[in-house]
């Protein structure tokens, strides 16, 4: 069995070279082209997964629930691109990750369903942290996320397209609609400066008097 | 440090967690008022380092089953597609698998297994073959032929097809398609993308509608809009027409590289139909023969009921188009009224001696078989008997053409009178066949008498020949009559030849319906199976495999319940039977239900030669299997040629709940206990209420000692009153068991065994014989040498009742 060849597969998650952008992707899987879907796949994939898989618990984390988790997300969220104006907005990857996170999110709840013996508390142990949450503790996570959402959908785009995802500044510039890798470098640096001001706001206002 | 220093540092440092390099935070000393900001920062750059380090998921799983997956070939939206090695067959397949939650809400993972099960008995050459579906863990897996090549799409990147080659293609598909509709499913994603033409040019049509992510509108829209029938655009539920539409689509799209309704997004494909906007085939692709022409047209009419009716239609509308051979025919061919006419009259140029019939084998092993049927001639002088002789040549060919295996080059009826005198070798060698077959029609005194001879190309010899007397009826059903015992005796006499029988997809359903119900044999589900069989003969009454199945089913619930009176022979089955045979006499159904009907007589000889030549012909029909053990091995007592005979069934048919059953019956009766209950559980697993799985592993658990857990089989209702009965009887409970019996006083099946474990010989023999004067000698038979009834044996009573009803001692 050619293991070295699955290895190589399963850790690139570099974007394949392919000249084509995600726009024009995106475009012609919505005019019924399966292969750009397909492309799509395997451009976002990967990172997603990845993403996913610091985002879950670790009982949820079972390597393939998190692959066909983040598959699914991402079926759902590419057949409903057709009402998402996908030009310029630089949105995309916030749509993704808003995408997989729902569908995390669900997933736990199902999860938290099923199993009718087990009370909430057992629940509540048996979940754990997931390696951001140990990372950094809940509360900074909450903190990180409120501020997140307060930003500008760019400015959103910046954070999530470069810090979570991992994103080349070229492909940040292309999802941005930057005209250059170094324009959306500073872009994200600038919303960078705006998240974290944003909660050190949220910090002073939970220590403020009465707490 | 200033307030800008300070500023300047806290944006280096953003850079730095921007960019993702090293931060040495211990060292970044700023003031108090802005640790908090700081603090902020160190939070994000941790965000975004567990993502950049955390681990990328594998996406391949290293085995599935008994597969062992190589590496992947394709990341599909609905799931991925591996290459696997199957251990236990020692092949490369293909895998796809489809995980639990890609799938629809109204889309179960069992429906998934389900069609993949019923694809996997279409076999087609251009069908990728499924070798199997199950559910493992969350993931349901498909796995099938791994086909080598490039799709029609790759190819298409690099030229289009030639007018030719589209005509072949189509032709290979049509019939693929209509394989699968056969089987009474929809493909409803025919595209270039799913078709593989294999590295020696083989298409095949692969991803079937399993797998697809739901049958809703939006997302059949998400997926392939340029294919979509336009009515299947309007909302309405796909069907064999629509198919047949996108196959249409798909000719058009390789002789053109374009599609006949245009638009970017699957709103603009839908205005497009709206506004019935199409680009012309002939104006797309003005070379294009104008035969090939109308019939793509035909295919992609936007009113489905002016497509062809099936997809076996188009095919054979194709198959006409396709180049015939270069040669003298040509002059022939340009001259006759219908374009491709094929007509010659070849009497008189036949051997002269009649009596030869050919004996040894009729075309050396290996060689195909191909016909050519040249008009029937009618040497008199009334131009009426031409017609009737044309018309029967017509019906010849018709039922040639719908046999499988075999080649048959019709011969179009043409008005060209007198017709040209060819002879025999030479039209051979032109049509490319190796056998001919023609004849004349004679009328003496108002009767037709019909002469049929085949020969065989290659050296003229008779390979056969005989005389077909009218039988009755008008011209038409004289030649229906004709053609089909002039057809069947020549399959008989080439022994081969299975014929197909093309159901419209809603028939077939209930085809497929019935089949499973006879499966499931037992009283309810085969009265049950034996409806939905006259349902299907209601629209073809010459479906000879549901007649066969109608004749297997009346079979199964006339033997009635326990309590019931044995109903008198159903003539039903016995015309049933015979009819299918008549029809189909190398039909394996049909054989198989003419054993049934034998067994049912006590002909166990004939009805053993029907069931052997039955799974001769087809060794994975498994109600054959199990009937010939069920009606003649088991009242014989031949258990071990049972069990043999299961086995293979089981080879041939792994999943197929009827085989296990049956074959826990036969082990339990054999004293395979362990086997029996594991046989038993392995129906009970997967179908708890499969008919007589529970009873089979209440007796093997009962009889390895296992009481307490037999009892609460046989007590669970409908309550198995003749074994509790046993089982408290040789359990030492004498009262219980004498109690049961006296409730059901007037059943002496369950007397015969109450008593039987009771060791009471006499009652027991009383309750034999009383069963037996009822009519159920067959549950007798079964029952007489099982082990529950050992207190029978060595008594001289046995004897004569075996003797009475023809078993062997």
């Amino acid at each position: 069995m050619p293991k070295d060849r699955i290895a190589r597969d399963a850790g690139s998650v570099d974007v394949p070279a392919d000249p084509t952008t995600t726009f024009e992707l995106l475009t012609r899987a919505n005019g019924g082209d399966r292969l750009a879907l397909e492309a799509l796949f395997i451009r976002h994939g990967p990172r997603l997964r990845r993403w996913a898989s610091g985002r879950l618990p670790a009982w949820a984390r079972e390597m393939t629930d998190t692959d066909d988790l983040v598959q699914d997300a991402l079926l759902q969220t590419f057949k409903k691109l057709e009402g998402f104006d996908v030009r310029g907005t630089g949105a995309l990857y916030a749509y993704l990750r808003q995408a997989v996170l729902n569908r995390v999110k669900d997933e736990l709840r199902r999860k938290s369903r099923r199993p009718q013996a087990v009370t909430l508390d057992d629940l509540a142990v048996d979940a754990g942290p997931s390696p951001l949450e140990r990372a950094i503790g809940s509360e900074a996570l909450a903190r990180y996320e409120a501020a997140l959402a307060q930003l500008t959908p760019d400015d959103q785009a910046a954070i999530i397209g470069r810090l979570e995802l991992g994103c080349s500044y070229e492909e940040l510039a292309e999802t941005m609609g930057k005209p250059t890798p170094d324009a959306a470098r500073k872009a994200a640096q600038r919303a960078l400066m705006k998240l974290v001001a944003q909660m050190e706001l949220l910090l002073s206002e939970q220590s403020s008097p009465g707490v | 440090m200033d307030l800008a220093e300070h500023a300047h540092l806290i944006d280096e440092l953003a850079g730095s967690v921007i960019d993702g390099t090293p931060v040495d935070w211990t060292s970044a000393t700023v003031e108090p008022s802005a640790g908090p900001l700081l603090a902020q920062l160190q939070i994000v750059a941790a965000v975004a380092q567990v993502h950049r380090t955390a681990p990328v998921p594998s996406a391949i799983p290293e085995t599935w089953g008994h597969l062992k997956i190589l590496d992947r070939i394709g990341r599909g939206s609905f799931g991925d597609v591996y290459r696997a090695w199957d251990s236990r067959l020692d092949r490369e397949v293909a895998l796809k698998l489809i995980p639990a939650i890609g799938l629809a809400d109204d889309q179960l993972p069992s429906s998934v297994i389900q069609e993949g099960r019923l694809l996997a008995r279409v076999r087609h050459p251009n069908v990728a073959v499924i070798h199997g579906a199950e559910q493992i863990g969350h993931r349901t897996g498909l796995w099938m032929e791994l086909v080598r090549g490039r799709t029609l799409e790759e190819a298409l990147r690099d030229r289009t097809f030639t007018p030719d080659e589209v005509i072949r293609i189509g032709i290979d598909l049509a019939g693929a398609v209509a394989a699968v509709h056969a089987a009474g499913l929809l493909h409803r994603d025919i595209k270039a993308q799913n078709v593989m033409q294999s590295e020696d040019g083989r298409v095949v049509l692969m991803d079937f509608g399993t797998g697809r992510e739901s049958v809703d509108e939006r997302s059949d829209l998400a997926g392939t809009p340029l294919y979509l029938a336009p009515e299947v655009f309007a909302g309405q539920a796909a069907s064999a027409q629509s198919d047949v539409y996108s196959l249409g689509v798909l000719l058009y799209h390789l002789l053109t590289c374009s599609f006949p309704v245009q638009g970017r997004t699957p709103a603009e494909v839908r205005r497009a139909h709206e506004l019935t906007e199409r680009i012309d085939l002939r104006a797309a692709c003005p070379g294009a023969p104008a035969r090939l022409v109308a019939a793509i047209s035909r295919a992609i009419d936007p009113n489905p009921g002016r497509r062809y009716p099936s997809a076996d239609a188009l095919g054979h509308e194709l198959e006409r188009l396709v180049p015939r051979s270069r040669g003298r025919w040509l002059g022939y061919v340009a001259a006759a009224a219908l374009g491709i006419a094929l007509v010659f009259t070849a009497r008189g140029l036949l051997p002269d001696s009649r009596a030869r019939a050919l004996s040894g084998p009729v075309l050396s092993a290996g060689e195909p078989l191909t016909i050519a049927v040249l008009p029937f001639a009618y040497p008199g002088p009334e131009p009426d008997g031409q017609l009737v002789a044309d018309g029967l040549t017509s019906e010849i060919a018709h039922r040639l053409g719908v046999i499988d295996g075999l080649s048959v080059h019709a011969a179009e009826i043409s008005s060209a009178v007198p017709r040209p005198k060819v002879d025999i070798r030479t039209a051979g060698r032109d049509l490319h066949v190796n056998l001919v077959l023609t004849g004349s029609v004679v009328a003496s005194s108002g009767q037709l008498l019909v002469k049929a001879d085949l020969v065989r190309v290659a050296d003229l010899a008779l390979v056969w020949s005989d005389s077909f007397p009218q039988t009755g009826g008008n011209v038409k059903t004289a030649q229906d009559d004709l053609s089909l015992s002039i057809v069947n005796r020549l399959r008989l006499h080439v022994g081969q030849g299975q014929r197909r029988y093309d159901r419209d997809p809603d028939v077939n359903q209930l085809f497929l319906k019935a089949q499973f119900f006879l499966e499931r044999r037992h009283i309810d589900n085969s009265r049950l199976a034996a409806d939905l069989y006259e349902q299907v003969l209601a629209r073809d009454p010459l479906d000879a495999p549901s007649l066969a199945g109608l004749a297997s089913a009346i079979g199964a619930f006339s033997r009635a319940r326990p309590g019931e009176s044995m109903p008198p022979p159903d003539p039903r089955m016995d015309e049933a039977a015979n009819e299918a045979y008549r029809i189909d006499p190398l039909l394996p159904q049909a054989l198989s239900a003419m054993g049934s009907l034998r067994a049912r007589d006590r002909d166990f000889l004939k009805a053993e030669e029907f069931f052997r030549e039955a799974l001769k012909r087809n060794p994975t029909l498994t109600t054959t299997y199990t009937e010939f053990v069920l009606t003649v091995l088991e009242p014989m007592s031949r258990d071990d040629e049972s069990l043999k005979l299961l086995k293979d069934a089981q080879k041939v048919a792994p999943d197929s709940y009827d085989v296990r059953r049956v074959m826990a019956m036969v082990q339990v009766d054999l004293g395979l206990y362990d086997d029996a209950i594991e046989s038993a559980q392995w129906v009970l697993e997967r179908d708890p209420v499969f008919p007589f799985a529970g009873k089979w592993l209440g007796r093997a658990l009962m009889l390895s000692g296992r009481v307490e857990e037999a009892q609460s089989i046989f007590e669970r209702p409908p309550v198995d009153a003749g074994l509790l009965g046993y089982l408290y009887a040789v359990t030492g409970r004498r009262k219980e068991a004498l109690d049961l019996a006296a409730l059901h006083a007037d059943e002496p099946m369950r007397l015969m065994l109450i008593y039987g474990g009771l060791g009471d010989k006499n009652r027991a023999f009383d309750a034999l014989e009383k069963e037996i004067a009822n009519g159920f000698w067959w549950r007798a038979a079964h029952w007489i040498h099982r082990p529950e009834m050992a207190v029978l044996r060595g008594d001289p009573r046995l004897d004569a009742i075996k003797t009475r009803l023809g078993l062997p001692q």
